[in-house]
């Protein structure tokens, strides 16, 4: 397989090769090494997305749900498959893994690290490993999202996938230790796919990473999940996307809830030149409930993009979203949230809340709650509120000896943290507030 | 999902006959259907236009092919009915009698029409205190108080009139605030628009009574195609009244109005409406399709613009008043109530656009949704970069009755400013059990009492009408809810 990785500059001219077609040649150029190219059941699976993403292109603004967000950047920039080696050092591995006993798979340039990754033995009932060494189940890793035109980017992920994790966990297993998926890598186009799937009462906590490789030129990460929460199971996801300022990133998320169970998502996004991380929530079964809560934090010329559907398409169930912005610079943050409910999903509890605070005079959001209700004896609401630092808040600090700094430090480390104290208590908590701290360290540097 | 095998289910009981449903009787003046460059000359001839009209309705015209063409009917709403036929309507109606001086020359059977609906003409210039310039399918044939208002130098007046009396007025501001393309209705409004009223008030003037206009379609098969320019001029004020019924017809009737208005400094324009057109039978047969872009700018410093509205009727209402908040400390407003029962669809909501320092909007919703009706609230709030200070409120509360409505919020905020202070909030509930037992309890029968709580869930809104309005819009919310619990 020929290296075609290169560094970029961002001003580099218009590749010549037709977007598209630069994609199909970075599929030609790494099919023979994707997993299961052996198998032709995968390997036509895989054409035949590329064909499909072909067809619809990338999404673009003229898809309602893409409105605020494009991706044509994507285009002027030439893509070619991730390394082979380079990616991450020892030292920013360390700082991105979690202080606590974990089964950590990481994967650098889209490829599972064994040397960097520790799964050691796990209990009964658990599958866990790297999709490229899950043979069995790749098919169904790989199975469409959907044929919405706004899937696209999820079928070139089923093209292109080189790696991802597989978690299975059988009835009424209880993983104690988080599971730990940590991505790094010489900037590339590359696309991870995970399988989370929890049998009836099955217990588990994901934390997904994707970090900066301290190289700082524009790749793409592409990352679709499919995870399946079954009846009576808890599933707490944690997803920090802390990637270079170049970097794109775009990641499709597709939950179901079974009756019964709990799903728990808090998002985190602090990197990235565009993010955009997609997640569409089906309650499947009664009495579910599902708590997602998402904090962006965008500075620089960063778009961070949050948007979320979620469909209560089931009686009794309770879902609860609280997204956060904190803009500064010429950063961009947008928030879709639509709630769906579906006729006869009776005594749905869905409540929804946005907040953003604007820190500089470029900065900006664009925010769109939806709600679609087709039901009657529902509790729906939404709430957004967008405004600068409160000022007497400020002059309270101030007037008890605070410096300016500070203060406002004080005031935006709280206005995160309720977002972060959604995550389960313990070393996990810790490391998504280190997270969100040394972000707002870095901007008190530059103020 | 218009009219469908599905609305076969048992609807009985449901909704009262509309109450406004007969038609007059009188000869019309009418154009054969159909749209060619030769019907815009017909209008436009027929109205002894100038030049200019001309010239600004054909330009409007093949815009509006080249949309027809190029992109169709705006399909983002959520509302569906079956496509419409643009050759299949008249664009074209006149009652043949034209009578512009004294009420004597009406038509008695149109002056019959007006005391069906309660607005006994006569009556209400004296008591009242109301100048209304009734437009009854295309033509303006009422003109009331015109004297009282021209000495204090305000401008009343029919659409037609204005384009041949106060050529300067109208050719400096019509198109200014909607343009000739801005969407697909409002395009094809300017191109073969009927008549409407026109009003402008002098710098400092207080308009001393409320304008009104009462709208009828009247002849099948006429879309309606109002024009309204609306200019404040600085520091003065008006309250304009917009309030209309139509006749039960099976066929849809296409509307496509657009609304203008133009505020200068320190004026204020408030505008409300009660909207009540046929909203078709129980199976969501006939209707009004209600297609309508009304637009304010508050072009001036100080200036402010209110909107109110009450909307109960029409098959499907398709209507975004706003406000482009320009002046510095400008205000916007935006009051709505809108009640879909049956089989109707309302896609209605607002646009507030902050350009000014230190601009305000607010912004309260109410949607009442019962039987199969679809109500969207669809907004936009957006502060521009150079809007320092601008300020929001945003309220769209959805109530649902019964199981098989819809209701739906998809409001737009977006935000370019750091020292703007944006809120929303939006809640969807239906009326609660406890509410009701305690109304029954009390004596009210289950109509009277979800009438009473509709109405309180409206109150915000109702308030903000004129008196006399507020009487009949009360009543109105009762009439369209009519047998949708229980």
């Amino acid at each position: 397989m020929p290296t075609l990785s290169r560094m970029r500059r961002k001003d580099q001219v218009m590749s010549a090769v037709p977007f598209i077609d630069q994609l199909a040649g970075v599929y030609q150029a790494a099919a023979a090494g994707l997993p299961g190219a052996r198998t032709p059941a995968v390997a036509a699976r895989r054409t035949a997305a590329l064909e499909v993403f072909r067809r619809l292109g990338l999404p673009n603004h003229k898809l309602e749900s893409w409105k605020f967000t494009g991706l044509n950047a994507l285009e002027r920039q030439s893509w070619s498959p991730p390394a082979n080696e380079g990616g991450v050092d020892a030292a920013r591995l360390k700082a991105a893994t979690l202080d606590a006993d974990s089964y950590r798979l990481v994967f650098v340039n889209g490829r599972f690290d064994a040397a960097a990754s520790r799964i050691g033995t796990l209990p009964r009932g658990v599958t866990l490993l790297p999709l490229s060494a899950a043979n069995t189940a790749l098919s169904d890793v790989l199975a469409a999202a959907g044929t919405d035109r706004a899937v696209s980017l999820s079928e070139l992920n089923a093209a292109l996938a080189s790696d991802g994790v597989v978690l299975l966990l059988d009835d009424g297993v209880v993983l104690e230790q988080p599971v730990e998926i940590l991505a790094f890598g010489v900037p590339a186009l590359v696309n991870l796919r995970h399988l989370i799937r929890l049998g009836r009462n099955a217990r588990a906590t994901v934390l997904e990473s994707y970090r900066d490789g301290g190289i700082a030129a524009p790749g793409w990460t592409n990352v679709f999940a499919h995870v399946a929460v079954g009846e009576g199971a808890r599933l707490s996801h944690i997803r920090l996307q802390g990637e270079n300022a170049s970097a794109y990133h775009a990641a499709l998320g597709q939950v179901s809830i079974g009756a019964g169970a709990r799903y728990a998502h808090a998002s985190v996004q602090a990197g990235a030149a565009l993010a955009r991380h997609e997640l569409h929530v089906t309650f499947a079964g009664g009495a579910a409930e599902a708590d997602i809560q998402g904090l962006v934090l965008a500075r620089g010329k960063a778009h961070l993009d949050h948007t979320l559907f979620l469909h209560h398409a089931v009686p009794d169930c309770r879902s609860n979203q609280l997204f956060k912005h904190v803009v500064d610079d010429a950063g961009h943050a947008v928030f879709q949230g639509g709630i769906r409910v579906a006729p006869h999903a009776q005594k749905t509890d869905a409540q929804q809340l946005s907040r953003t605070l604007l820190l500089a005079d470029r900065a900006q959001i664009d925010t769109k709650p939806e709600l679609e209700i087709l039901a009657d004896d529902v509790k729906c609401s939404h709430g957004a509120s967008i405004g600068d630092v409160d000022a007497q808040q400020m002059f309270y600090m101030q007037a008890r000896g605070i410096p300016a700094a500070e203060a406002r430090r004080l005031l935006l480390s709280g206005f995160a943290y309720e977002v972060v104290s959604a995550v389960p208590e313990g070393a996990l908590r810790d490391h998504v507030e280190e997270f969100v701290e040394v972000w707002l360290a870095e901007k008190g540097a530059a103020a | 999902m218009a009219a469908n095998a599905q609305t076969i289910e048992t609807v009985e009981g449901l909704a009262g006959d509309y109450k406004y449903g007969f038609v007059t009787d009188i000869e019309s003046d009418i154009l054969a259907k159909g749209l060619s460059e030769d019907t815009v000359r017909f209008i436009s001839a027929k109205k002894g236009e100038p030049q200019w009209m001309l010239d600004w309705r054909l330009r409007a015209y093949k815009a509006w092919l080249r949309m027809a063409r190029e992109k169709g009917e705006p399909t983002w709403a959520k509302v569906s009915y079956p496509e419409i036929d643009f050759q299949d309507i008249h664009y074209y109606s006149a009652p043949k009698k034209k009578t512009l001086k004294s009420l004597d020359e009406v038509d008695p059977e149109l002056l019959a029409t007006y005391e069906k609906l309660g607005i006994p003409l006569k009556e209400r210039e004296i008591l009242a205190g109301v100048a209304v310039d009734a437009v009854f399918d295309s033509v303006s044939v009422a003109t009331t108080f015109k004297d009282k208002l021209k000495d204090m130098g305000i401008i009343f007046c029919s659409m037609s009139e204005a384009v041949r009396e106060h050529p300067e007025l109208v050719q400096k501001y019509l198109g200014s605030v909607v343009p000739v393309t801005d969407n697909f209705y409002a395009t094809l409004n300017s191109a073969v628009f009927s008549d409407g009223s026109f009003v402008y008030v002098p710098p400092g003037v207080r308009c001393p009574m409320e304008l009104s206009t009462y709208f009828r379609i009247n002849e099948a098969k006429t879309g309606q195609f109002e024009r309204t320019l609306l200019i404040c001029d600085k520091g003065a004020y008006v309250s304009y009244l917009e309030g209309c019924t139509a006749p039960m017809r099976d066929d849809n009737q296409l509307h496509a109005a657009v609304v203008e208005l133009v505020c200068l400094e320190d004026a204020e324009i408030r505008y409300a409406t009660v909207q009540n057109w046929y909203p078709g039978d129980k199976n969501g047969k006939g209707g009004i399709y209600n297609f309508v872009t009304k637009r304010g700018a508050c072009r001036g410093a100080r200036s402010k613009i209110s909107w109110t509205q009450v909307e109960t009727g029409s098959a499907i209402t398709w209507k975004y008043p706003s406000v482009i908040l320009q002046g510095d400390d400008s205000i916007g407003e935006f009051y709505s109530v809108a009640v879909t029962n049956n089989a109707q669809q309302a896609d209605t909501g607002t646009k507030m656009i902050h350009m000014g320092k230190n601009t305000k909007s607010t912004i309260i919703s109410k949607g009442i949704s019962a039987g199969k009706a679809q109500n969207t609230y669809r907004g936009l709030v957006r502060v521009m970069p150079g809007a320092a200070g601008a300020r929001n409120y945003s309220q769209c509360d959805s109530l649902l009755i019964g199981d098989r409505c819809g209701g739906h919020t998809v409001p737009y905020i977006e935000v370019k400013n750091r020292s703007a202070k944006v809120e929303h909030e939006a809640t969807t509930s239906r009326i609660s059990d406890d509410q009701l037992f305690y109304c029954r309890q009390r004596g009210l029968s289950e109509e009277d009492a979800v009438s009473t709580i509709v109405n309180g869930f409206c109150k915000e809104v109702l308030q903000k009408l004129p008196m006399e309005f507020a009487v009949e819009a009360q009543k109105l919310l009762g009439v369209s809810l009519e047998g949708s619990v229980g």
